[in-house]
């Protein structure tokens, strides 16, 4: 393998990662309050690129604005999701919270199925994200530019709400300490709404980029990104932001890595990350940044 | 004087178990007659989503713990099992990209033996997965379940050789009847009801009651849970081989995690922990399935023509599920079971001749 | 032979020392309280005597055999059953599967005997529901026999926990706070049912309490623990009047005089 190649693969391998990374928070944020895994997480990403689809195909908004339609509407529907879903069950054992995760996910799943049908659908890409550059025999595609710098972006302004603002201190109080944190007045529903409103957000502006990179989407298209990004959140710590970012960053490479260093096992890199997230889960449950 | 009664009571109980199980056996003899072979079908499915459903619910309901792996130890039992009934003649037109390793190529055996085969292997992956994961706990544990299941089937996917890759296995001969699935179906409730209600069952009860509290009756954790993984995943894999046989064609992707999906509502809307609910939810569900198709076919109503809905029934399904889990809290049955005591109570004058476990 | 020896136990959590140097050898027979203030390590000394938490240093032997290493269900098989601070029964089961469940480690069927009910298990099931009903008269329980465990008043779910203990066939009993919760009289109540079972079944028994005066009455020897140090062993007479005894418990509580 040559270096140009390597360097191909590696600026691919970051870009992916950043997708990661942005889905990966949600996972992380949500765990880090609620101790629940939302499964349904990746199919919120699934419903944003549909989302984003319609509001071109269908209501023929310029780019721009459908994508910032997208990105709302699935806020709301995080949103929805934690009302309807997980809110109801605050008080009720975690297998329960955990088994309505599981029927929201395959939920979304069959209305997406229902609504806009199983078959594939060819997203649309603007000619902005369509250009390849060319430098130095290294050929890159503009969205794996625009990926990380959107990305860093977006994770900067996160990294500023949680750590700067005063909604971020009360995240991080209840995360800490769900009960005391009720005592000490803050607003819990509140917060947990915008906690899935920030980690579903992130997950729409990870998915357009996605459907801008891999542009066909359909109903299932969530789960194996969903599982990558949760792996990234279990390895870097759940319930830490630094954690699923450095996390997002390294599940992303070894995808690509796999692919381009061992092409006769691509078949098995979900597994590889798999049984990652398996090891990391019984050997170092805390992950890198987590605590016990 | 007391002991009498309770001998005769259970003598009784015992009478009223084998009616039970006549009254089946009569029925599928009826029904294997009269019945046509659409509707057949459909109660096949239904003894075999019996089983899956029963199974599932000794890990995830009795056990308390979560699984999400059971399409995979299904998958396992349905490849087994094929791989060992097949023709030779079959195998060849089968693998005609890369063809199957010796010496699967060449044996075959009855179907009988290789279900008990297919739930064989199917138990001693149980074994190799449960091992390591069962210091894991609640959601965790559910990950790495879900996460073994993926994984099987990824394997399956890419190991043509043996599995043929994504083409999958057509044209199983189709051995599955009604006797092999009701059969195995009352097996695995009388398999799995007696050992909940024996020493086995209440030490696995109480490690789904409070872990450190068991561990502290001594209760050893590591063998009890492997043990409810192991009975769990056996009777999977016979499941998915008498599945397998049944729909005729298996590839890894039937097995996806949508099919575990499928028993976990069985499983909840019928109520962790209890087998009569899993029972009956199992039966309604593979009813319902078929019922539902209506929806996913176009159809003529008042003259004008409906497009059918593909994925409608499984939308439904998931609507009941979320019904079941944010109303109903404990499923159907609740935990509890509908048993015969309860049934002789009805019809019992002295009512307190007969009391629960007495 | 001592039933237990603890030989200068000592656990670490991070860079906190939890307990240190316990030592106690308990014979045969005999009933000692472990009292201390809140926050003092009798519990975590408890875990440590059961397998619960692996100490840092030190050994435990039950009857001249290190069980140190031995896993909790091992160490309640060799005969040290207890009960818990805030009791935890397993509360969707019926009071006698309680009891029940503690018996399983003592099942000599097999597995598939078991799962096939074949006569030799079913008549060891008899066995086991008699010996349960036994012990839940003892604990005078019987009456709520079926009832599920979680639906007992407070006082009749600890007396369950020691029934369910009982049900392990322990040679030692440890007993952590069993009057928690309790007003003076039901604690009298208590100490003098403990007193009997201990009788009734040979037992020896190590029981945490917090409050010292409920032990004064029952326990012939007394070890008093702060912030993870023993500060005092003997008589409860010599340990009332012991002046580190008085500051650490003035210390923690006014209102012990």
């Amino acid at each position: 393998m040559s270096l140009n190649v390597f360097l191909q693969n590696l600026i691919n391998g970051i870009s992916l990662g950043c997708l990661f990374a942005l889905i990966a928070i949600g996972y992380t944020m949500v765990y880090g309050i609620l101790r629940l895994i939302n499964f349904a997480h990746g199919d919120i990403f699934m419903m944003a690129t549909f989302f984003a689809y319609y509001a071109i195909a269908l209501f023929s908004l310029p780019w721009g604005l459908a994508f910032f339609a997208a990105i709302i509407l699935t806020i709301l529907l995080g949103i929805t999701v934690d009302r309807i879903a997980y809110r109801p069950l605050r008080d009720a054992p975690r297998i329960s919270s955990l088994c309505s995760a599981i029927g929201m996910s395959f939920f979304l799943q069959n209305l997406a199925i229902v609504v806009f049908g199983g078959r594939p659908k060819p997203f649309f890409r603007p000619e902005f994200f369509d250009q390849t550059f060319v430098i130095s025999d290294i050929r890159i595609q503009s969205v794996s530019l625009i990926t990380p710098l959107v990305s860093i972006f977006f994770l900067l302004i996160l990294t500023y709400i949680i750590y700067r603002t005063k909604t971020g201190l009360a995240m991080r109080a209840i995360s800490k300490d769900f009960d005391t944190a009720k005592l000490m007045g803050i607003n819990l529903n509140q917060t947990i709404a915008l906690t899935f409103a920030i980690g579903s957000g992130l997950a729409a502006i990870g998915a357009i980029l996605w459907a801008l990179r891999y542009p066909q989407i359909f109903p299932f298209m969530g789960m194996f990104p969903g599982w990558r990004a949760f792996t990234a959140a279990i390895i870097g710590g759940i319930g830490s932001i630094r954690g699923a970012m450095l996390g997002g960053f390294l599940i992303g490479l070894m995808t690509i890595m796999i692919v381009a260093f061992f092409p006769e096992q691509a078949g098995y890199k979900d597994a590889f990350v798999f049984v990652l997230l398996i090891f990391v889960l019984l050997y170092k449950p805390e992950g890198i940044f987590g605590e016990e | 004087m007391k002991k009498v009664k309770k001998k005769e009571k259970d003598y009784f109980l015992f009478f009223l178990k084998i009616i039970a199980i006549l009254i089946v056996v009569i029925f599928v003899f009826i029904a294997q007659r009269n019945f046509d072979a659409y509707v057949i079908r459909i109660l096949t499915l239904c003894g075999i989503y019996v089983i899956l459903g029963v199974s599932l619910n000794l890990i995830n309901g009795f056990t308390g713990q979560f699984s999400l792996g059971h399409a995979g130890f299904m998958s396992i039992g349905a490849y087994v099992s094929a791989l060992l009934y097949m023709s030779p003649e079959l195998k060849e037109v089968n693998y005609f990209i890369t063809p199957l390793i010796w010496p699967f190529s060449v044996i075959q055996i009855p179907f009988f033996i290789s279900v008990i085969a297919g739930g064989i292997i199917a138990a001693l992956v149980g074994f190799l997965v449960g091992a390591p994961c069962l210091r894991l706990k609640g959601d965790y544990l559910a990950i790495v379940t879900f996460g073994f299941s993926e994984i099987i089937r990824i394997i399956f996917n890419n190991l043509q050789s043996i599995t043929n890759g994504p083409l999958g296995l057509k044209g199983l001969p189709s051995y599955t009847n009604l006797w092999w699935s009701w059969g195995a179906a009352i097996f695995t409730i009388y398999f799995i009801s007696n050992l909940i209600n024996s020493s086995y069952g209440r030490a696995l009860k109480s490690i789904r009651e409070d872990e450190a509290a068991a561990e502290a009756m001594g209760v050893n954790l590591f063998y009890h849970k492997g043990l409810a993984f192991v009975v769990g995943a056996f009777f999977a894999g016979i499941g998915g081989a008498l599945l397998g046989s049944l729909i005729m064609t298996i590839d890894p992707n039937t097995f996806s995690v949508v099919m575990t999906f499928q028993i976990i509502v069985i499983v909840i809307v019928g109520g962790l922990g209890s087998i009569t609910g899993t029972v009956i939810v199992a039966t309604i569900f593979a009813i319902l399935m078929e019922f539902l198709r209506v929806f996913e076919s176009p159809m003529n109503f008042f003259g004008t023509k409906l497009p059918g809905i593909p994925g409608m029934r499984m939308l439904i399904f998931s609507i009941i599920l979320m019904v079941v889990i944010l109303f109903f809290k404990r499923g159907l049955m609740g935990g509890k079971e509908f048993s015969l005591k309860q049934f002789i109570k009805i019809f019992s004058r002295d009512n307190r001749v007969i009391k629960e476990g007495s | 032979m001592s039933v237990l020896k603890a030989d200068h136990l000592t656990i670490k959590f991070g860079g906190l020392t939890a307990v240190s140097n316990f030592c106690v050898t308990v014979e045969e027979g005999e009933l000692v309280g472990l009292i201390g203030p809140n926050g003092a390590g009798k519990t975590t000394t408890f875990n440590m005597l059961t397998g619960v938490y692996k100490p840092t240093n030190g050994k435990v032997y039950l009857y001249e055999q290190d069980i140190t290493k031995k896993r909790i269900d091992q160490i309640t098989a060799l005969g040290i059953g207890r009960t818990f601070q805030n009791v935890r029964l397993f509360s969707e089961l019926s009071v006698i599967e309680n009891v029940m469940v503690g018996s399983h480690l003592r099942l000599k069927s097999s597995f598939f005997q078991a799962v096939f009910h074949t006569p030799r298990y079913t008549k060891e099931d008899e066995q086991i529901r008699e010996e349960a009903k036994q012990l839940l008269s003892e604990v005078h329980l019987d009456k709520f026999e079926n009832k599920v465990a979680g639906s007992l008043p407070y006082g009749e779910q600890r007396r369950l926990e020691i029934a369910r203990a009982l049900a392990t066939k322990p040679k030692l009993l440890l007993l952590d706070e069993p009057a928690a919760g309790m007003n003076p009289q039901e604690s009298r109540d208590l100490m003098n049912f403990i007193q009997k079972i201990q009788n009734k079944f040979k037992l020896t028994i190590v029981l945490i309490e917090h409050d010292m005066k409920v032990v004064m009455g029952i326990c012939k020897r007394i070890l008093v623990l702060d912030y993870g140090v023993t500060i005092a062993e003997g008589k409860p007479i010599e340990i009332q009047h012991n002046p580190e005894v008085i500051k650490a418990y003035l210390g923690a509580e006014a209102n012990y005089a």
